[in-house]
C-alpha cells in the first residue's frame, strides 16, 4: 500500500507541475491534449489505489522483487557520469571519454592499481576511443565538440 | 513478371555486387550503434550516389536501409539496448536469451527472421504496390488518429499483470512528448528549463531509457560472482535454429503480416511495428507466460515484423511520391537526384532502374541474412567482455550516439536525466518500453487529433468525422478488441496468480 | 645589455611576422579545414536534401578545396538551430548555417528569438520554391476565384493546409485571407509531402504547397495559382499568378528561399571570399544539373541581393505579424 501511495503522490506532483506550466501557454487550445493526458494519469493513480485496496482485502500482494544493490557503487558511478557530462563540452569529447573510461574501470575493479594494470586499461581505452573517432569523425563526418583539448 | 526477371542480371555486375556487400556490412554495423538510425545512414549517403549511375546508387541506398534495420537487433540482444526504436521489443526476449548463454542462438533467430520477414515485405512491394498505394492514400487525420490509438492500446498489454503500470509509463511518455513547441499552434509549452526548448525526441529518450539503467544494473551486479558465461562459437547452433523455424512459423507469419500492414500505413512509421507484433503474438500464442523470459518466439515475431515493414513502407512513395516514413522520404531524394520522379509512370519510364532496385532490395535481404549470421558467430567477443569494460564503453557510446542525432548537447543531458529517472522507477516495477512508445505516439496522436478537430468542426461535425467511414470503423473495432483482450488477459493473470499464492499458502501450512 | 636588446628585438620582430602572416594568411589560406554547414531541420527534409546537393562540389579545388559537412540541428521548426548559431556558434568562418525565408524572419517577429533579419551575414542564395494553391482532383473549384467565392458564402467551412506554421504556405494563406476578407482554417502539417497527401486524399478543401511537390503530383491535383510575381516558365507555365487572378496582395513574400549564411562577427575578408566561392559553386554545371533533376527550382542570388531581400521581407512580414 505504501508503494501505491508513493506512486500517487509522485503522479500528483508531476501533473501539478505540468498543470502549473500550462497556465503560461498563450493559446488555450494548445493545452487540450496535455490536459487530457494529465486527467488520465490522475485517473490511473486512483485506479491503482483501488486495485491495491482490493488486492489487500483478498490477501494478495504483488510479489515484491526488492533487491539490495550495491548502492554505494551506483552512487559513485552516477556522480562520475555527472562529472563526465559536465567536462565533455569544455574539455572535448574524445579526451574526456578516454579518461572516463579508465576512471570507471579503476573505481570498480578490485585488483590493485599497478603500472601494468594501468597500461593495459589505458591501451584498451585508447583503442576504444580511436575506434569511435574512425566511426564518427571519419565515416560519418560528424563533428563532435573538440573543447580545449580534443 | 517476365519484365522483372529481365532486369535480374543487372545487379550482378562487379561494382553493384561490391556496393551491395559494402552497403550491407556497413549498414549492419551502423544499425547496431545506438543513435545511428536508418534514416540518418541513408541521408548521409544520398549525395554520394549522385556520382554513381542511378541503379548502383539505389542498390547502395536499398542495401543500407535494409541492413541498418536488421542491425539494430545486435545491440538489443547482446547489451539490452535497442539499436533503433524498431528493436525495442527485441530486448524483451533477446537479452534474457543472451543472459542464459544463448546469445548466438538468439542472433541466428533474429537474422533468419529478419530475412524471412524482409523477403516477404519486398515481395509485397514488388507485386502489390499499385493497389496498396490506393489504400494508403485513404488515410487522413481521423484514420491516423485511430491507428495511433491502437498503438496506445498496445501499452496496456506490454507487461502482463501490470496493465496499469504499462499505461502509467505510456501516458507519462505522451506527456513528456508535449514539451517544447506545439506542432499545431506553434506556442512553446512546458519548457521547465531552457535546455528543454527543443523538446524530448525519440532517439535520445530511447538511448537514455535503455542504456543508463542497463549500465547501473551492471554496476549493481558487479560484486555478485556470476558463473562466467564464457562461451565459444558452438557448432551445430545454426542447424538447431533452422530446425526450430517450422515451430516458429506462426510467429513469423504473424510478424511478417503485421509488419507489412504497419509499413503501408503512413505516419505511424515502422518504429512501432515490432511492439505491435509482439503484443499481438502475446495475445494469440499458446502459453504466453514464457514470453519475456528468453523465448525464441518473441525474437522471431519482432524481427520478422520490423523487416517486413521495409518494403511496404516504400509503396506510397514509389507510386504516389508521398513517403510514408522518414526513411522513404530520404530514399525519394535518392530517386530525385537522378531525375526519376516517383509516380505511376516510374515503372514505365525507368523500368530498368526501378526493377534493378527491387531486385537489389531482395538480394540485400539475403546478403544481410548471410552477413548477420556470420557476425553472430563472433558475438561471443562482445558477451565475453567483462561488465567492467562494458560500463564505461556503453556510457561513452550512448553519449556519442545521442549527440550525433541532432548535434545538440541538451539532448545528451535529457538522455541522461531520463535514464536516471527510468532506473529509479524500474525499482518500483515499471518497465521502460511503454515510456518510449508514449514518446513516439504522443505527437502522432496529438497532431492528428487536433487536425481532425479542425477539419471536423469546419464541415461534417466531429462525431461523423472521427466515427464514420469504413477505415475508421475497422480501426476502432481493432482498438476495442485489443483493449478488451488486454483486460481479459489481466483478469486471467490475476486469477492464476491468486491460485498460485493459495497453493503456496496451503503448502506452507501443511 | 646590447645582446639582450637584440634578442628582444628579434623576438618582437618574429612575433610580428608570425602575427602578420597569420592575419594576411587567414583570409588567403581560408579554408584550411572542413567547413560545417548547420541545417536547422532533420536529415531527409527538403532543406537538408538541397543543402547536401548544393554543397557537394565544395571539396573541388576550383571552389573551397575543403568539404562542407552538413550538420543537422533540428528542433522547434528550426528555432533551436538558428538560436544556437547566433548565441553559441564559433565565428571563425568555419560554421555556416542554412536560412529559410520567410520562416526565420516570421518566427523572429512572432516569438522571442535570438535571431532576426539582421543577425546573419548572408553569403549566397541557391533556391526558391514558390507556394502554389492546389485542390483535390474531385474538387468543384477550377480557379482561385471559385474558391474565394465559396469561402465568402461559407465562412469557416474551408480548410487549407501547408507544410507547417510560419512557413511560406502559412504566409500565403494569411495573405489570401487578408486580401479577400475570407476566413480559412489553416492546418499545419509535418511537411510538404504530408500536406500534399491530405489534398490528394480529399481530406482538406485546398492546400498551399511547394511548387516542386505540386509539379510532381500534377496528375493527381488541380493547381489553381502560384504565389509569386511571375509565372514559373520551367515547370508550370500554364498556372496563373495570384496577381493575374486579381489578388495582387498575395505577392512573392511567401516564396521559400534557401541559402547559406554566417553568423554576425565573421571576418569581412572571409565573408567576401566565401560568398564569391559559393556563387561560383552554385552556378556550376553539376550542381545545376542535380538540382533541376531533383525538381528544386534554382534561384542564385548574390550576398547584396540577399541582404536587400531580407530587408524587404522584414517590412512586408512585419505588416502581417505586428510585433507584440
Amino acid at each position: 500500500m505504501f508503494k501505491e501511495i508513493l506512486i500517487t503522490l509522485a503522479m500528483v506532483a508531476l501533473v501539478g507541475s505540468f498543470w502549473w506550466m500550462s497556465k503560461a501557454v498563450e493559446i488555450p487550445a494548445s493545452n487540450t491534449f496535455p490536459h487530457a493526458i494529465m486527467w488520465v494519469l490522475l485517473a490511473l493513480s486512483g485506479l491503482q489505489l483501488i486495485q491495491a485496496v482490493l488486492m489487500g482485502r483478498l490477501g494478495l500482494k504483488h510479489i515484491a522483487t526488492v533487491d539490495h544493490p550495491a548502492y554505494r557503487k551506483v552512487l559513485i558511478i552516477v556522480s562520475s557520469m555527472i562529472v563526465y557530462l559536465l567536462a565533455l563540452e569544455y574539455i572535448g569529447f574524445y579526451v574526456t571519454s578516454f579518461l572516463f573510461y579508465i576512471v570507471t574501470v579503476l573505481i570498480l575493479q578490485k585488483r590493485a592499481i599497478t603500472a601494468r594494470v594501468l597500461l593495459v586499461r589505458g591501451g584498451m581505452a585508447a583503442g576504444f576511443v580511436a575506434a569511435l573517432y574512425v566511426l564518427f569523425n571519419i565515416i560519418l563526418s560528424s563533428q563532435l565538440p573538440a573543447g580545449i583539448l580534443f | 513478371m517476365s519484365d522483372m526477371l529481365q532486369y535480374l542480371p543487372e545487379i550482378f555486375t562487379g561494382t553493384r555486387l561490391l556496393v551491395l556487400l559494402v552497403g550491407t556490412i556497413g549498414g549492419l554495423i551502423l544499425g547496431a550503434t545506438p543513435g545511428l538510425s536508418p534514416t540518418m545512414a541513408v541521408a548521409l549517403l544520398v549525395p554520394f550516389t549522385f556520382h554513381m549511375d542511378p541503379a548502383t546508387g539505389l542498390v547502395l541506398l536499398g542495401s543500407v536501409f535494409t541492413s541498418t534495420v536488421a542491425g539494430g537487433s545486435l545491440a538489443a540482444i547482446l547489451i539490452n539496448i535497442p539499436g533503433a526504436p524498431a528493436n525495442i521489443a527485441t530486448t524483451f526476449d533477446g537479452y534474457p536469451m543472451a543472459k542464459k548463454g544463448r546469445a548466438q542462438e538468439a542472433l541466428y533467430i533474429s537474422y533468419l527472421s529478419s530475412l524471412i520477414g524482409g523477403v516477404f515485405g519486398i515481395i509485397i512491394m514488388m507485386f502489390f504496390t499499385p493497389p496498396l498505394a490506393k489504400v494508403a492514400m485513404e488515410f487522413g487525420p481521423s484514420e491516423m488518429f485511430w491507428s495511433a490509438m491502437f498503438g496506445v492500446s498496445v501499452m496496456a498489454g506490454l507487461a502482463s499483470g501490470s496493465m496499469i503500470k504499462g499505461l502509467f509509463m505510456g501516458f507519462v511518455g505522451m506527456l513528456l512528448s508535449c514539451i517544447g513547441d506545439d506542432p499545431m499552434y506553434g506556442v512553446t509549452r512546458f519548457v521547465f528549463h531552457e535546455s528543454l526548448s527543443g523538446g524530448i525526441t525519440v532517439i535520445p529518450a530511447l538511448i537514455g531509457i535503455f542504456a543508463i539503467p542497463q549500465i547501473l544494473g551492471l554496476v549493481e551486479t558487479l560484486d555478485v560472482v556470476l558463473e562466467k558465461t564464457h562461451f565459444k562459437p558452438e557448432r551445430g547452433v545454426l542447424r538447431k535454429v533452422i530446425g526450430m523455424l517450422p515451430g516458429l512459423s506462426p510467429q513469423l507469419t504473424l510478424g511478417s503480416i503485421i509488419g507489412a500492414i504497419v509499413g503501408i500505413v503512413p505516419g505511424a512509421g515502422g518504429q512501432i511495428a515490432g511492439l505491435i507484433a509482439y503484443d499481438q503474438n502475446k495475445k494469440f500464442c499458446k502459453n504466453p507466460e514464457t514470453l519475456g523470459s528468453g523465448d525464441p518466439r518473441g525474437v522471431a515475431t519482432v524481427e520478422s515484423s520490423n523487416n517486413a515493414m521495409v518494403g511496404p513502407s516504400l509503396i506510397p512513395m514509389l507510386i504516389m511520391g508521398i513517403p510514408g516514413c522518414p526513411t522513404s522520404a530520404v530514399l525519394m531524394g535518392g530517386l530525385l537526384i537522378h531525375g526519376m520522379f516517383p509516380g505511376p509512370d516510374l515503372f514505365l519510364k525507368h523500368a530498368d532502374v526501378t526493377y534493378t532496385f527491387f531486385w537489389a532490395m531482395l538480394f540485400a535481404q539475403i546478403t544481410m541474412g548471410l552477413f548477420g549470421l556470420l557476425m553472430s558467430r563472433y558475438s561471443y567477443l562482445v558477451t565475453n567482455v567483462s561488465s567492467l569494460m562494458m560500463i564505461g564503453a556503453v556510457m561513452v557510446l550512448a553519449v556519442f550516439g545521442t549527440y550525433t542525432v541532432s548535434n545538440n548537447f541538451d539532448d545528451v543531458v535529457i538522455m541522461f536525466a531520463l535514464g536516471l529517472a527510468t532506473y529509479f522507477v524500474r525499482k518500483f516495477g515499471f518497465s521502460a518500453a511503454p515510456l518510449v512508445l508514449g514518446i513516439i505516439l504522443g505527437p502522432i496522436v496529438e497532431t492528428n487529433l487536433t487536425k481532425g478537430i479542425m477539419i471536423g468542426q469546419s464541415n461534417v461535425g466531429l462525431f461523423s468525422y472521427f466515427c464514420t467511414g469504413t477505415v475508421n470503423l475497422i480501426i476502432i473495432a481493432l482498438c476495442v478488441l485489443s483493449v478488451g483482450w488486454s483486460l481479459y488477459a489481466e483478469i486471467k493473470h490475476a486469477r492464476t496468480q491468486r491460485a498460485k499464492l493459495a497453493a503456496a499458502a496451503t503448502c506452507c501450512q501443511g | 645589455m646590447r645582446k639582450k636588446f637584440t634578442n628582444t628585438a628579434i623576438a618582437v620582430l618574429a612575433a610580428l611576422i608570425v602575427l602578420g602572416t597569420a592575419a594576411v594568411g587567414f583570409a588567403e589560406t581560408y579554408p584550411d579545414k572542413p567547413i560545417s554547414a548547420i541545417v536547422t531541420y532533420s536529415p531527409g527534409g527538403a532543406t537538408d536534401y538541397q543543402a547536401r546537393v548544393a554543397t557537394m562540389e565544395a571539396s573541388d579545388s576550383k571552389y573551397f578545396g575543403q568539404p562542407i559537412v552538413i550538420i543537422n540541428k533540428p528542433g522547434a521548426g528550426g528555432k533551436v538551430g538558428w538560436n544556437w548559431i547566433v548565441e553559441r556558434a564559433p565565428k571563425d568562418g568555419y560554421t555556416m548555417v542554412t536560412y529559410n525565408i520567410p520562416h526565420f524572419i516570421a518566427q523572429s517577429l512572432v516569438f522571442k528569438t535570438s535571431y532576426g533579419f539582421n543577425t546573419f551575414e548572408p553569403l549566397a542564395n541557391w533556391g526558391a520554391d514558390p507556394a502554389v494553391l492546389v485542390v483535390p482532383k474531385e474538387s468543384p473549384f477550377n480557379s482561385i476565384k471559385d474558391l474565394v467565392e465559396f469561402a465568402k458564402k461559407n465562412p469557416g467551412k474551408v480548410t487549407i493546409n501547408g507544410a507547417g506554421l510560419y512557413v511560406g504556405h502559412h504566409i500565403a494563406a494569411l495573405q489570401l485571407m487578408k486580401a479577400t476578407g475570407i476566413v480559412l482554417t489553416y492546418i499545419p502539417e509535418q511537411g510538404g509531402t504530408d500536406a500534399m497527401q491530405s489534398v490528394i486524399a480529399n481530406k482538406v478543401t485546398a492546400g498551399f504547397n511547394n511548387l516542386s511537390d505540386a509539379y510532381r503530383n500534377k496528375q493527381r491535383v488541380k493547381i489553381l495559382g502560384i504565389a509569386d510575381d511571375e509565372r514559373d516558365k520551367d515547370f508550370l507555365p500554364e498556372v496563373p499568378t495570384f496577381k493575374e487572378a486579381g489578388y495582387p496582395q498575395v505577392d512573392e513574400t511567401s516564396v521559400n528561399l534557401r541559402g547559406l549564411a554566417f553568423p554576425k562577427g565573421v571576418d569581412p575578408a572571409i565573408i567576401k571570399s566565401a560568398s564569391e566561392t559559393l556563387m561560383k559553386m552554385f552556378q556550376s554545371k553539376k550542381v545545376k544539373e542535380a538540382m533541376t533533376m531533383g525538381g528544386c527550382p534554382l534561384k542564385i542570388m548574390s550576398r547584396d541581393q540577399v541582404i536587400k531581400m531580407f530587408n524587404e521581407r522584414q517590412k512586408t512580414l512585419g505588416a502581417l505579424f505586428p510585433k507584440k
